[in-house]
């Protein structure tokens, strides 16, 4: 049988069913477009997750009450103390540690995601913050426990607070207000932070860093830690008047009995923070291993530390997280294959459905092929090279297109972004020969029909 | 001694339709001699289309033999007869049976694709007067024409004898001599041409003549 000429043939008994062909042909452009399209989401994720991980500090450790065992909901989890975290500290291969709490904050009205996170300046290092311009304020003068107050409020500006929500409208030495549950602090802008970036998990640039013992104490108080911190940007310089503590401030439409309340809360005598905090569930530790190797020993030192105080704590790492991404990422790479394959099959039946209706209704045709010179297996091999076709059809149509789709997605930006069309030869080489393969193997059946079918009774069928 | 093309030596074949059998040929014997040009008459049902396509190999007989060049297709391959098929005959139906999205150049080459054989389609075309049609679609050609192409497409791969079933069944008495007079030439140009008709102005261009009555050769 001369091949070419057969195949040429073939293509040209598509047309006899052209609507069941066309259908067949988009059944399996579709299973392809769907496994490309996947696998371009899922790598794409990975990646997206991954690096975002990877970029969002150095070899960090975060150590939050409650034990994932023992179910986050639990409504009390022991809180982490200050004797808990100078045991962190202590851990070997810990190079910085900083508490964490954080209290959703707004700016002009502007909600989306602006934090205010009470720290040690430690997380300058864990985070790998570059200063702009200004400095952290140093860990001795706001060090806890305290019974008095501050004198003066630092507060160091994410990129996203200064660069965005303030329009660049701010210097070293502004002013703003912290305005929580009718009591405004005035606070003084000491360090503005280069653009870090904003991750899966974690944004990095929306976020205004305040001493944390200040944010527990003073600002995140109990009873208002579910409340929204309003950050008012006054532009008048640093605080000049030297009253000492967080200094109450009249504001233009705030009513005159704020500063009677302003006035109460200074003169208290403050708990402990972590007596304030820990019970709220709501303060957490980040550590900094000395290396991405150290970090799971160090995350399961600190484990044994903390349960060797009866205290169950969960903690995780940089490294932890990356590898249960990739792990996930696996666990989605091998659901992915079994739906491919039967999304495939489902798409297979397509083409065995045209073939045998071509088998059933083309039996004179058939008939005159064997009269004319056809042995069986040239009859079988035109259908063989009609699902070929089908499949050669489909399949480039379907990796056409889930390129496409997986580039248009990439346009969209966030976890699609990183979509990369390098990384998807493979797959659609593969999956392209897989549909090539299920093609013709859905025609094997067809084809032996057919090749098997009396010329006599196929020349007399009406 | 000149051996025949083909020689069928007592050959039967029967039909089961459901539990009856029906004797469509009963002992039949027939030679085709090269250059031989023969018409099979006889009534409908009289089994002139089954003598045919047992002549041509598109079936086997029930009992007796068929001889192709001296060998008997009993003994032969399903393969084996396939390549009779494609090689020893060319077959001619009362229907064209063009295929419809080939080009009549393209319907005449169909049998190549099967076969060692490179026979010359547009010759074959301008042999049968088609020269001027051999890129139209059998939509676009006579029910005359599309016979024609037919004919070309049986000769294409050069075969000993061809074996036509009413091939002008469905013409016009002129487009039916037209047909007669080209397979005329055939035979004058050497060929064998065994052609089932029920139309004696058609029986008379062969040089014999057999009649078939309940499946038995009367002469």
């Amino acid at each position: 049988m001369r091949v070419g000429k057969a195949l040429s043939f073939a293509g040209r008994r598509l047309g006899h069913h052209r609507l069941g062909v066309a259908l067949a042909i988009v059944a399996i452009a579709a299973a392809v477009m769907v496994e490309i399209t996947a696998v371009a989401v899922i790598e794409g994720a990975e990646s997206s997750i991954v690096e975002g991980i990877k970029q969002t500090g150095t070899n960090w450790v975060a150590v939050y009450p409650g034990s994932i065992k023992a179910g986050f909901a639990a409504l009390s989890p022991a809180p982490i103390t200050q004797e808990d975290l100078a045991k962190i500290q202590a851990v070997e291969g810990i190079s910085d540690v900083t508490p964490i709490t954080q209290v959703p904050a707004y700016i002009d009205n502007e909600t989306a995601g602006v934090v205010l996170a009470g720290v040690y300046p430690d997380i300058r290092e864990i985070f790998e913050y570059q200063v702009r311009e200004g400095s952290f304020w140093s860990r001795p003068s706001v060090s806890p426990p305290r019974t008095k107050p501050v004198t003066i409020l630092p507060v160091v500006l994410g990129y996203g607070i200064w660069h965005d929500f303030l329009g660049g409208n701010v210097s070293v030495g502004d002013s703003l207000v912290l305005w929580a549950h009718g009591i405004g602090h005035r606070a003084t802008v000491s360090g503005m932070l280069e653009e870090r970036g904003s991750f899966p998990l974690l944004d990095l640039d929306n976020v205004v860093y305040a001493p944390f013992d200040v944010v527990a104490q003073e600002v995140a108080r109990p009873g208002m830690m579910g409340g929204l911190i309003r950050i008012i940007p006054i532009p008048v310089g640093p605080q000049r008047n030297g009253r000492g503590g967080i200094i109450p401030i009249p504001i233009p439409g705030i009513p005159e009995g704020v500063r009677e309340d302003v006035e109460l809360i200074t003169g208290l005598k403050f708990p402990s923070v972590f007596e304030l905090l820990g019970g709220e569930g709501l303060v957490m530790v980040f550590c900094r291993a000395s290396s991405w190797e150290q970090m799971g020993a160090v995350a399961q030192r600190i484990e044994e530390i903390m349960r060797a105080s009866d205290k169950e704590v969960t903690v995780i790492s940089q490294q932890y997280l990356t590898g249960f991404v990739e792990q996930q990422v696996r666990n989605f790479e091998m659901a992915r294959g079994p739906l491919f394959a039967i999304i495939s099959l489902i798409s297979g039946m397509f083409v065995f459905s045209i073939a045998m209706i071509s088998v059933t209704t083309d039996i004179r045709e058939i008939g005159l092929l064997k009269a004319i010179g056809a042995a069986d297996g040239d009859i079988a091999a035109i259908f063989l090279l009609q699902g070929l076709l089908i499949g050669l059809v489909g399949g480039l149509l379907g990796c056409v297109l889930g390129l496409l789709t997986a580039l248009g997605m990439r346009g969209l930006g966030g976890y699609f972004a990183y979509i990369s069309p390098d990384g998807l030869g493979g797959p659609m080489i593969i999956s392209f020969i897989w549909i090539l393969i299920l093609c013709v193997v859905f025609c094997v059946y067809p084809a032996y029909r057919a090749a098997r079918l009396e010329p006599v009774d196929a020349i007399r069928h009406e | 001694m000149p051996q025949p093309t083909i020689e069928m030596e007592g050959v039967e074949k029967t039909y089961s339709v459901g539990d009856t059998e029906v004797r469509a040929l009963r002992e039949i014997d027939l030679q085709v001699w090269p250059q031989d040009y023969i018409s099979i008459m006889g009534p409908s049902g009289s089994g002139k289309s089954t003598l045919l396509y047992l002549i041509g190999c598109l079936d086997r007989p029930t009992r007796g033999s068929i001889k192709i060049e001296g060998m008997d297709t009993e003994t032969m391959s399903r393969s084996a007869i396939m390549a009779v098929r494609r090689n020893k005959v060319g077959l001619v139906f009362q229907r064209a049976n063009l295929l419809p999205e080939l080009t009549a150049l393209q319907n005449v080459e169909l049998p190549t694709i099967f076969s060692a054989h490179r026979g010359n389609a547009q010759e074959l075309l301008a042999m049968v007067g088609l020269e001027h049609r051999v890129h139209h679609k059998p939509s676009q050609l006579s029910v005359g024409e599309q016979q024609r192409v037919a004919i070309a497409r049986a000769l294409i791969n050069d075969p000993l004898v061809i074996l036509a079933d009413e091939p002008t069944g469905n013409l016009d008495s002129i487009a039916g001599e037209q047909i007669m007079s080209i397979f005329d030439s055939l035979n004058a140009q050497g060929g064998s041409v065994v052609v089932v008709t029920h139309d004696p102005q058609v029986a008379r261009h062969a040089k014999r003549r057999i009649m078939l009555k309940d499946g038995r050769i009367e002469r």
